[in-house]
């Protein structure tokens, strides 16, 4: 399971149990919600940056929305193999 | 926020909210690289990689011109849109929007309601003036329209009741002060056979006693209390005067030419 394979990392490295690597984890996602809802954006380094959008409303019936967008890095993308 | 500030201020979080201990954060471990680690491993054998209750990273694919396009998209957790995105935006502008409104419509509220407070203390402070004056204003209305029925009536009897034959004790004209002279309401009719500061005397009968009764024309120059002082020898009985003669609404204002009735008990 690829969520494992996440914190078996984090396990590994810091010699922590699966309890506090699976916290961590989640603390590190936590983190990064409540930064990018502060600031509007947030990179997360080897990744790419998250950032909120507005769009504006196409007619008056319609709401203006805020959209989380993410745009991927091309380190990231050449890891992983996509855009090619 | 910059990525290189990333990892110092996340192990600051960690360790502000006690999520992991102080030897790990001291072991310098550059926690934001090792979770991209494992993110980067598990896409490059996974189509999907979930992160957290933050979203899914997901491995896509389209044909664009003829191409086979890989990509990766984020799909965020829908809690997540909710709680950053939930906001509604109008269009048009000028447009009135409460929650934006929100302050200055409680601090309009809040000004109401204290100038209400200032004028209900205001009012509590003043009342008892307000009512004076309603009060006073009452009883001069009062006043007049008792003046006002006292000059009504038959312009013919100009007499008033006088002798021990006509009294009539019904007349609701006729009372007794304090002092139990004989008081009667008269209707300040102008008697022709005198002239100002003339006099006419005669002696009635009134409750078993004889009092002297003066009809006096008043003069230029006179006032209540000289006459009080000539007909009954004390100028400070002028209120009696006063209560006798109706007519006269203001003691301070008597007109030359007006009548004036006087009892005095005869002692004699």
């Amino acid at each position: 399971m690829s969520l494992s394979k996440s914190i078996a990392i984090l396990i590994e490295e810091l010699q922590i149990n699966e309890k506090s690597g699976a916290k961590l984890y989640d603390s590190f996602w936590k983190y990064i919600a409540k930064t990018l809802a502060e600031d509007g954006s947030v990179e997360i380094n080897g990744i790419g940056v998250f950032s909120i959008v507005k769009t504006e409303p196409k007619d008056d019936k319609s709401k203006a929305e805020s959209k989380i967008i993410f745009t991927p890095s091309a380190a990231f993308k050449s890891e992983i193999g996509v855009g090619i | 926020m910059a990525a290189k500030n990333l990892n110092h201020k996340f192990i600051e979080y960690l360790y502000k909210n006690k999520i992991i201990s102080k030897d790990n954060i001291k072991k310098g471990k550059d926690l934001e690289s090792l979770v991209t680690k494992g993110i980067i491993e598990s896409l490059k054998k996974e189509n999907e990689h979930p992160l957290s209750n933050f979203g899914v990273f997901r491995k896509t694919s389209a044909y664009v011109s003829g191409r086979n396009v890989k990509n990766v998209e984020f799909i965020p957790n829908e809690a997540l849109q909710k709680s950053i995105t939930g906001r509604y935006v109008s269009k048009k502008e000028g447009q009135f929007s409460i929650k934006k409104n929100l302050k200055m419509i409680f601090i309009i509220l809040g000004i109401l309601s204290a100038l209400f407070i200032l004028f209900g203390i205001l009012f509590t402070f003043c009342r008892n003036d307000i009512k004076s004056f309603i009060d006073n204003q009452k009883s001069k209305n009062e006043m007049r329209k008792q003046h006002n029925n006292d000059l009504s009536g038959d312009a013919d009897t100009t007499n008033d009741i006088v002798t021990k034959e006509n009294i009539d004790m019904e007349d609701e004209n006729v009372y007794a002060t304090k002092e139990e002279d004989l008081v009667i309401k008269i209707r300040g009719d102008k008697d022709p056979e005198l002239k100002e500061g003339e006099y006419k005397e005669e002696l009635i009968e009134y409750n078993g006693k004889i009092y002297k009764k003066f009809k006096y024309t008043i003069k230029k120059g006179d006032t209540l209390w000289d006459i009080s002082a000539k007909f009954l020898d004390d100028a400070f009985r002028w209120p009696f005067l006063h209560n006798i003669n109706k007519y006269i609404i203001d003691p301070d204002v008597i007109e030359p030419g007006d009548p004036l009735t006087i009892y005095v008990e005869n002692k004699s």
